[in-house]
């Protein structure tokens, strides 16, 4: 298993998808601050201040919508072994498929949370600097901060290995990526609007990670415009546990179903 | 030695391969015959493990390949869809598969000296001439120095002094004792490379043993032999 984890690490190396992840992740962390020097007092509509808990929550938790960039390479990188039909070979190297598999969520896991590390250092430096440039003292203690940076971190690192999930069970790269964009982006949010969906909604990814990064700006301005009940989000421990459990849950069907298809 | 016994695929209503029995020993050169569909590589992927046979087996001295402990040591494998990512360097991709297989950086030198990939270890793949790609296919075939190989069309692309080393290299495993299953539609070439032939149509076994026994006053060619027993012209 040393030798497969190895080799895919090696892998994902030679090509250039940590260089891409890397300018992701810049890119990401870079936009909070750019968020936080322009305030959330001057969002449209405006929202309290760095200065306030909730305004610092709010522009921290921006970062936790953008989980889903990893999540994409997460798929980008099983699904282009099917499109550049790297699998053949792989799978002659490493028959017993839910070895390969395994080994890819393993690097997938750490690339995962080394993304989502990068960019809440990046995130933490610009707010930090955003801050002091502008001469507010941010609403959270910078222990805090750090924890919910550290939190957006796991959640990243969980939505890679979704990611990789999606990308082993559609193999058809656009597809996964479309799936895996059109789920997050657009299902979970249009689901809010649905009569009852506050009560599915804690337990869907997306509410799990919200839970977990204290996020409900995207919640709130749903049941603000539909005049529905604003959802009650589990408790940041609950969400992680939800989180991991879609997670294990994903890993597994990523490694059971490829066992029993045919190569073609 | 390969091993099929009554081994068969069927895709949905579609037989691919029906009841194919046939034995590829060692020390010699066997080509795969049959016309375009006639099942070759349908059954060199069941034999390789990426397709379940229907019915049947498929073994590899003696054993299934998904049961061979270390499989790229024992068979190495080039399949004409199998392809590379394509900002990997050609070195880079021979370091990902030895890494995989537990195979030592010095013999990545070595295979890519042997099949020529040396002369453009560094290009990307993206870059590669279709004769390129088809060594550096070769060349991840033999990191395990595998005893056993399995081989469609390997000549495609090369070019005929390519064809030519192929030939040579070929004929050389095979007298170091190895079994060489090799598919063509390149009769004459065949004629130069093979010892043994297995023929096959429409998923069935027409004909397989020496090439010297194939070959007679009536029908002096393989291509004969080829032509006769598959219902092509004469």
């Amino acid at each position: 298993m040393i030798a497969y984890v190895s080799a895919e690490w090696r892998r994902l190396f030679a090509s250039r998808l940590p260089l891409w992840g890397l300018v992701a992740a810049i890119g990401s962390g870079a936009l909070i601050g750019l968020l936080a020097l322009v305030g959330p007092e001057n969002f449209q509509p405006p929202l309290p201040g760095l200065e306030t808990e909730i305004g610092t929550r709010m522009v921290l938790g921006l970062l936790g919508m953008l989980a889903f960039v990893p999540a994409l390479l997460g798929t980008t990188a099983v699904a282009a072994e099917y499109r550049h039909r790297t699998i053949t070979a792989t799978a002659l190297f490493v028959p017993r498929r839910w070895a390969a598999l395994v080994a890819k969520l393993v690097v997938y896991a750490a690339a995962g949370l080394g993304y989502g590390l990068a960019t809440a250092a990046v995130a933490g430096s610009a707010l930090f600097a955003a801050a002091a440039v502008k001469g507010v003292v941010l609403g959270l203690p910078a222990t805090a901060v750090l924890a919910l940076l550290g939190r957006i971190a796991v959640a990243m690192a969980g939505y890679t290995l979704l990611g990789v999930a999606v990308g082993a069970l559609l193999r058809n790269q656009l597809a996964a990526l479309a799936v895996l964009g059109g789920y997050f982006y657009l299902v979970e949010t249009a689901l809010l609007a649905l009569p009852g969906a506050d009560l599915v909604y804690p337990y869907l990814p997306g509410g799990a990670a919200a839970a977990l990064t204290g996020f409900t700006y995207v919640a709130d301005a749903v049941a603000s415009q539909t005049g529905g009940a604003s959802v009650e989000l589990l408790p940041a421990s609950l969400g992680a546990a939800v989180l991991l459990g879609y997670t294990l849950l994903a890993a597994l069907v990523a490694v059971a179903v490829p066992l029993r298809r045919d190569i073609t | 030695m390969i091993e099929t016994r009554g081994l068969s695929k069927r895709f949905g209503a579609v037989t691919a391969v029906s009841e194919l029995t046939f034995t590829v020993a060692p020390g010699t050169v066997t080509a795969f015959l049959g016309p375009n569909g006639a099942g070759k590589t349908t059954t060199m992927r069941m034999i390789l493990g990426l397709l379940t046979p229907s019915a049947g087996s498929a073994t590899i001295n003696g054993r299934r390949y998904a049961d061979l402990r270390r499989p790229s040591s024992e068979v190495g494998a080039v399949l004409d869809d199998s392809g590379f990512h394509p900002s990997h360097t050609a070195h880079a991709h021979l370091r990902v598969y030895a890494c995989m297989g537990g195979h030592s950086r010095s013999r990545v030198a070595e295979v890519m000296e042997v099949t020529g990939v040396a002369a453009f270890a560094g290009r990307p793949t993206r870059t590669l001439s279709t004769g390129m790609r088809q060594r550096l296919h070769l060349a991840t075939a033999l990191l395990g120095d595998p005893r056993v190989l399995v081989l469609d069309e390997p000549g495609n692309g090369l070019d005929p002094e390519g064809i030519a080393w192929l030939r040579g290299f070929l004929r050389g495993l095979a007298g170091e004792g190895r079994t060489v299953l090799v598919s063509s539609h390149v009769l004459s070439e065949v004629e130069q490379l093979a010892g043994h032939v297995v023929m096959i149509r429409e998923g069935r076994l027409v004909t397989a043993g020496a090439v010297t026994g194939l070959i007679s006053a009536e029908r002096p060619t393989l291509e004969h032999v080829y032509l006769g027993l598959t219902g092509g012209a004469a």
